[in-house]
């Protein structure tokens, strides 16, 4: 978790909108190290960090000028460079993300400059944490132990005595009942919002009103219901998805 | 948002540059239309043929904190995928009635497919949109639907898949006949899950899945598909099915589907559990992601002993799976394999949109908020790093220009969580598309 390199260097990422076939001009730019060539419709770079140049962190480019919002990401390489090529024509703001990291200030510019930026170094573990993604939160998710299966339900240990196995409460709490219409372990879910901070009085009370907003009441709660209530709700609270 | 299609899945030249269509399942009505080279997004409303179809806007809730008490849900039509045709239109899931099937579906009626397993309901069903005229077509099925996806035969047969197991049937629309006589009854069949258990070869009478075993007779088992695909090789119609183990389920529609469908059930073998989406390649291989935090393909061909008979039930071919540990930290107190990873579905680039190889197989990574791309045994981790909390479930590649090398081909997928609020951004952040491209080095332009 402590490694910046993200992704293989060579992803393209365009979140939102992307023109796929459009064609930078090719006068290319002078920059400081010759690799670097980029046209009219490109920015490029080095990101630097406080030990020299940034591999493998994102550059991210986004703009609000076009009928859409769009924003195009790539990786550094090995010695920190960066090509964001085929821009659509707008004005960008450009920063830099990373493991390890926090953003980086953001820069406004055009596409056709060479734009060198400087990668800013996480204050604390925590702070850096934040940019990790919901896996590596929800993976500290408070699992009840092999041995409380088959459960022994609500006037034992919560757990639904049809459950015979941890598999079986995973595979809900998984793929095949919370995970199915949303992550766990992002920020929305392992922060409690001050309304249901004001309506509960446990982190157990929290889910249990939580997972009753939404379309999708009658399937949260009938899920929460399938593995046991007790333990299920438990998990969700400051002592499950909150970071330990 | 809860899909998109960029292309014909059969056929990713289809559509070059062309708008990218997508499905909103229980958000609203209205369908999103993104034509990525003038960054433009429009919207066309979905139809339904009877006005009384349930609305999301009516299910329980209590109020947001997001949202308070306003209800921002509100889709009749629960469009749930999209998936293009070799004539550039749009075909989905989506509902057009309330549940409650038309005669025709029941007992007593003379369709080929009611008579031998009467449907009284079903909650989503067919739709049509044609770019070129704007004009949408409605099709009421018997059978329920969710994913889709069009065979590569003369009928360009549309298989459907139902979502969970309970109605026990697979469903499809004989989209040539369709084409011809716009008879949406004709044109529509469906099948029971039937199992050779007698192991003679063919469909006989059957037991239901609430019945012992009888030697004598085959045997119905109570599932249905939520990942659906056709292997290109044999016209074998695959799925993936809910619940505890799972299974992947081979059916053999036969001459007469509603009548000669056989099926063959595979159960993973632990510490694999849980499919959900599924996808197959080009030699017959599917491949669906498990809720024990793997990867795992089947192959029949591995199996060693016979694929029918009173044995094959669900778990004789163990050594046709092979599990693939998802990248990612395993959730504490968890012993086994995997990883905390739950995918939601698993596409193959059979004709290598990507730039990664034929065949390769891509899963959601939808807690490692990424795609999963295995590649010769390792997979390669897609990450969107911006906005934090992406998580899709499907995607599909299209090829625009096959001269112009990277350029010229992509991946699409969606932001599909039910809750984008959820991610960087907060209220207000709307589902987005993403495009992968794969450069031949950080710095190619």
């Amino acid at each position: 978790m402590n490694a910046r390199r993200a992704v293989g260097a060579t992803i393209v990422i365009a979140a939102a909108l992307m023109a796929a076939a459009g064609r930078a001009p090719l006068d290319a730019q002078p920059a400081a190290d010759p690799a670097i060539r980029i046209g009219g419709a490109d920015l490029g770079g080095v990101v630097t960090g406080a030990n020299g140049p940034e591999a493998g962190v994102w550059v991210i480019a986004e703009t609000t000028d076009l009928p859409t919002k769009f924003a195009k990401i790539v990786v550094t390489d090995d010695r920190g460079r960066y090509v964001l090529p085929d821009l659509p024509k707008a004005n960008y703001s450009v920063w830099v993300r990373g493991y390890g990291l926090v953003d980086s200030a953001k820069v406004r510019t055009a596409p056709g400059k060479i734009v060198n930026l400087t990668a800013v170094v996480a204050p604390s573990a925590a702070a850096a944490a934040e940019y990790y993604p919901a896996i590596y939160w929800y993976s500290m998710l408070r699992v009840p132990e092999k041995s409380e299966f088959p459960g022994t339900g609500p006037d034992g240990n919560g757990v639904n005595p049809a459950l015979r196995s941890q598999e079986q409460w995973l595979d809900i709490v998984k793929t095949n009942g919370c995970y199915t219409c949303h992550a766990l372990g992002n920020k929305a879910t392992r922060t409690i919002s001050p309304m249901l901070r004001e309506t509960a009085k446990s982190s157990g009370d929290v889910w249990q009103r939580r997972i009753q907003s939404g379309q999708a009441l009658t399937q949260m709660t009938t899920n929460l219901g399938r593995m046991g209530n007790g333990p299920a709700l438990g998990l969700g609270g400051a002592e499950g998805l909150h970071a330990r | 948002m809860h899909d998109e299609v960029s292309t014909d899945k059969r056929n990713p030249r289809l559509n070059p540059n062309g708008l990218i269509y997508g499905a909103t399942e229980e958000s609203t009505d209205l369908f999103p239309v993104l034509d990525p080279v003038h960054h433009k997004a429009t919207q066309v409303k979905m139809l339904v043929r009877d006005p009384a179809t349930p609305s999301s806007k009516q299910n329980p809730m209590l109020p947001s904190p997001f949202w308070g008490d306003e209800r921002i849900w509100d889709s009749q039509t629960s469009m749930h995928n999209p998936m293009f045709d070799e004539k550039g239109r749009v075909w989905f899931t989506s509902r057009v009635r309330p549940p409650a099937n038309p005669d025709f579906c029941k007992k007593g009626s003379d369709h080929p497919s009611a008579k031998l397993t009467p449907i009284d309901a079903s909650n989503r069903h067919l739709s049509m949109y044609d770019p070129k005229t704007g004009k949408i077509t409605l099709i009421s099925t018997c059978f329920p639907t969710h994913h889709l996806v069009f065979a590569e035969d003369a009928n360009n047969t549309l298989w459907t898949s139902a979502g969970g197991p309970q109605s026990g049937v697979i469903g499809w629309l004989n989209r040539k006949l369709f084409d011809e006589t716009g008879d949406e009854v004709r044109s529509q069949g469906w099948t029971a899950l039937v199992l050779d258990t007698n192991g003679n070869g063919r469909r006989d009478e059957y037991v239901e899945p609430n019945e012992p075993v009888d030697p004598t007779k085959d045997k119905r088992v109570n599932a249905a598909f939520y990942g659906v695909a056709v292997n290109s090789n044999d016209g074998t119609v695959w799925g993936s099915v809910l619940g505890f183990p799972g299974y992947v389920i081979r059916l053999d529609p036969g001459s007469n589907p509603p009548a000669t469908a056989l099926a063959e059930i595979f159960e993973p073998p632990l510490p694999g559990y849980g499919p959900r989406g599924m996808d197959i390649d080009r030699h017959g291989v599917a491949w669906t992601p498990l809720a024990s935090g793997h990867l795992a393909s089947f192959d029949r061909k591995k199996c060693k002993g016979p694929l029918n008979g009173p044995t094959a039930t669900g778990k004789h071919c163990p050594e046709g799976w092979t599990l693939y540990p998802f990248p990612g930290p395993q959730l504490a107190n968890v012993t086994e394999t995997g990883s905390a990873e739950a995918s939601y579905y698993a596409w193959v680039d059979q004709f290598d949109t990507f730039g990664l190889g034929r065949d390769v197989p891509i899963a959601t990574g939808n807690a490692n908020e990424s795609l999963l791309a295995l590649v010769n045994g390792r997979f390669v981790n897609l990450r969107v790093p911006y906005p934090l909390g992406f998580y899709t479930k499907w995607m599909d590649g299209r090829i625009d220009d096959p001269a112009a090398g990277w350029k010229g081909r992509g991946l699409f997928a969606t932001v599909s969580t039910r809750a984008p609020f959820h991610m960087e951004g907060g209220k207000g952040t709307t589902s987005k598309v993403v495009k992968f491209q794969l450069r031949p080095d950080p710095l190619a332009r």
